[in-house]
């Protein structure tokens, strides 16, 4: 894992490459992102929501594509991933860091 | 590379040639103008965070603008042109070379323009420079893609319109439930309304809390308002690109959008580059004059409190706050004594940071720095001095009236390990709110249509 | 007086200030017809400024130095500045009063202060250089012209100081030097950064009329 830090992420965070995440991957980053105690049913359920998300149209989804679809409320999303939808559910889900105004 | 007759390649000469184009007097003023006295070093943040290379002193990095114009457009730097530092860019390595500077080392945040005795604004001809660059395809990745999808699809992060409707639809309902009214509404597309609210597509895509804090507010005042379906994002990366095309069509179907909707004033969210972008440099980007008026929701919130509309509470914001000043507020639009004024009457420890106002150091991701992943690791070690600087302050929550600073700010605490928290007024103003009277109300309201609703 | 100097205090003066003149008013036909960025967003800021107050306190910054951070924490450096653009008017003065009015010379406190003022810019100039050249940011922005012009003005203010007494009966070698310098300076000046002032009126009037207007101008701090 630490070996292939420098050059899978783009500085200390998000994953450059998509495809090298891997659950392994996953773990290390949910640490990263104030995520105490492992991840859960509920964070698996947001994660793969998001990648399947990002497989299909290359971007992540909305915020209200994640609460509606995972069914879940934005309150319990921000207590599953405290750094909120891209610093913790995007990068845990090992999307690469979003452009704009982020 | 393909290159034209005198050996240069076609898009340094292209560069070349747009320069002519785009130059105004006032930049030309700036070119000709420095003497190279080094008063400017001191005032830039990459300077102050990377001591011992001068690189990044501004009047080094406006030099790699100022060799083109004299080498090309000043016929005294003709006479002798490598006395006076004239050159060319002759390859595409050259060009690539340029973008690192104007885009990697500069956040056009203009501190440097107002510490400059001659009068020389390096972010103007900077922006300049970007824009010459962006027209041959030459920028970094980020901002091509963010610019594409405000082409594109009308907002920068391709956020779509039913993505965009539902999410309304949704804060509504969180309205409706915290406010225990089932007819509060954030409407749509309502015609005639006196006010026209455009936001970030951040609030939408990623936190909407800001959409239901600011429906919040709105909703106490009463205010007669709407948000527009079309031309929602006030954003604007023509800004950042340096494209005066992308700038005008951006702001232009904002503007479209208030006429269509017969609105009265466009209220602008809390972001200081979707500011200065709606409100000051679209028109003339636009090249349209604007009948309506446009204002900050910093100043709809602040009037809202000074006419009675809303009451807040101070003390449901316990803590010590501070507040950064984004550069486009502050240092291209004068927006500076409103927030602290509004920030004084929702916290009621807030300390001021220093030097502030329009002296203040910029976040460190301006200029549309937060999408350039390849110059993230510099951003991040020349925002040493702003760490220094926030840390100075004592507090633990910063706010600031700028999503790009909310982001910026973001990474750096992080970076240095600050534990500071990043807020926006609209939050505080939203949290303080007095909405209890109002809830209890609503309750009788509903209540006593339920006990009709029965007795029918 | 011999022909010479004669020559080099009168009509060689002239020649270069007509030429001097010649290519400033090119210059300034050559700037102001580049187009002018019209500005037609509605005025921001808490409308107690506007573009023509904005530009009244952009231009008088020269001379405000608490209104600007690069020179209020640094007021030696503005100083300096001061003292140095005297030493230029008292060194230009000096080349008008010998040809056109040697009798103000008489006063010894004029000749004092000329001295005063052109002797203390030569030795801020002597400073500066060194500044320029071991300073690593100085030294990467500057030009040659940057170090040749403060080294020819630094060279002009010891003549300058030296030509002032108007005194040539130990010899015309000093005013011959000082008078052919400056002849050189008109002619050099227009291509040279010397010439930053022709551009100063307009820089600064632009800039405060673009922060006048946006609610900038003047600035509003609160102090540390």
């Amino acid at each position: 894992m630490e070996k292939h830090k420098q050059e899978n992420f783009h500085c200390e965070d998000f994953l450059s490459d998509f495809d090298f995440w891997t659950v392994d991957v996953a773990d290390k980053l949910a640490r990263d992102s104030d995520i105490s105690g492992g991840l859960t049913e509920s964070h698996w359920k947001v994660i793969m929501y998001v990648r399947d998300h990002f497989m299909k149209y290359e971007k992540g989804p909305a915020v209200v594509k994640v609460v509606k679809d995972c069914g879940i409320s934005f309150k319990e999303l921000c207590d599953l991933f405290p750094c909120g939808l891209v610093r913790g559910a995007y990068k845990v889900a090992g999307l690469p860091r979003p452009q704009g105004c982020i | 590379m393909s290159t034209t007759t005198n050996g240069r390649s076609y898009k340094a000469q292209k560069v070349i040639d747009r320069m002519g184009q785009k130059l105004t007097r006032q930049m030309v003023g700036s070119l000709a103008a420095c003497v190279h006295c080094g008063q400017c070093t001191d005032s830039c943040h990459y300077v102050l965070s990377n001591p011992g290379d001068p690189t990044f002193a501004p009047a080094y990095k406006a030099d790699r603008i100022r060799k083109l114009f004299k080498k090309h457009y000043d016929w005294t730097g003709k006479v002798f042109p490598k006395w006076v530092k004239a050159g060319t860019v002759q390859t595409d390595e050259d060009l690539e070379e340029l973008k690192d500077i104007v885009f990697g080392k500069c956040t056009n945040c203009r501190r440097c323009t107002i510490n400059c005795p001659m009068g020389v604004d390096l972010a103007t001809f900077n922006r300049m420079a970007r824009g010459l660059l962006c027209h041959v395809g030459i920028m970094p990745e980020g901002v091509e893609y963010v610019a594409k999808e405000q082409w594109e699809i009308g907002n920068q992060m391709g956020v779509l319109k039913e993505d965009y409707i539902e999410t309304i639809e949704w804060q509504e309902e969180e309205l409706q439930d915290e406010m225990e009214d089932p007819n509060a509404r954030i409407p749509v597309d309502k015609v005639n309304s006196e006010i026209v609210y455009v936001i970030n597509p951040r609030e939408i895509k990623h936190d909407p809390r800001s959409v239901l804090d600011a429906a919040k507010i709105f909703y106490m005042a009463g205010a007669d308002y709407t948000m527009p379906s079309e031309g929602w994002d006030m954003t604007n990366f023509g800004l950042f690109n340096g494209d005066d095309e992308l700038g005008g069509a951006v702001a232009g179907r904002v503007y479209d959008k208030v006429e269509e909707l017969n609105g009265k004033k466009l209220v602008i969210s809390e972001c200081g580059h979707g500011y200065r972008s709606t409100r000051c440099e679209g028109p003339n980007w636009a090249k349209k004059d604007i009948a309506f008026d446009s204002e900050s929701s910093v100043i709809t919130m602040l009037k809202y409190i000074k006419e009675g509309k809303i009451k807040v509470d101070k003390t449901k914001n316990p803590g010590s706050y501070t507040f950064h000043d984004s550069c486009n507020n502050a240092r291209s639009c004068g927006l500076t004594e409103e927030p602290r004024e509004l920030l004084s009457l929702v916290v009621d420890d807030f300390r001021e940071m220093y030097p502030n106002r329009a002296e203040n150091y910029c976040c460190t991701g301006g200029g549309g720095a937060m999408s350039m992943a390849e110059y993230r690791p510099s951003r991040l070690k020349s925002a040493k001095v702003k760490a220094d600087q926030l840390s100075a302050t004592g507090t633990k929550t910063v706010v600031t009236s700028c999503h790009n600073c909310v982001d910026g700010l973001t990474d750096l605490i992080g970076h240095y390990k600050l534990g500071m928290d990043v807020t926006q007024l609209v939050n505080l103003v939203a949290n303080a709110l007095v909405v209890d009277e109002k809830i209890e109300e609503n309750r009788k309201i509903h209540s006593a249509e339920t006990s009709a609703t029965a007795a029918q | 007086m011999s022909n010479l100097l004669h020559f080099s205090s009168h009509t060689l003066q002239e020649i270069a200030l007509v030429f001097m003149a010649t290519v400033y008013f090119m210059r300034v036909r050559w700037f102001l017809k580049w187009p002018l960025a019209k500005e037609r967003q509605p005025a921001t800021g808490m409308g107690d400024t506007n573009p023509k107050k904005g530009a009244r306190y952009s231009v008088g910054k020269i001379a405000m130095p608490w209104a600007m951070e690069s020179s209020r924490n640094k007021p030696l450096m503005y100083a300096q500045f001061v003292i140095f653009h005297l030493g230029v008017v008292a060194a230009i003065g000096l080349s008008f009063i010998i040809p056109y009015g040697p009798g103000l010379l008489k006063s010894a406190g004029l000749v004092s202060l000329i001295q005063l003022l052109t002797g203390a810019a030569c030795i801020i100039g002597v400073f500066r250089i060194i500044r320029r050249i071991t300073n690593p940011y100085m030294r990467a922005i500057s030009s040659p012209d940057d170090h040749f012009s403060l080294v020819l003005l630094t060279g002009w203010f010891a003549f300058a100081f030296m030509a002032a007494p108007n005194n040539i009966s130990s010899g015309e070698g000093v005013m011959l030097a000082y008078f052919m310098l400056t002849a050189f300076f008109l002619v050099y000046v227009p291509f040279s950064k010397i010439s930053h002032y022709l551009y100063y009126p307009f820089t600064r009037t632009y800039l405060g009329r673009h922060f006048g207007r946006r609610g900038v101008y003047p600035l509003k701090r609160t102090p540390a």
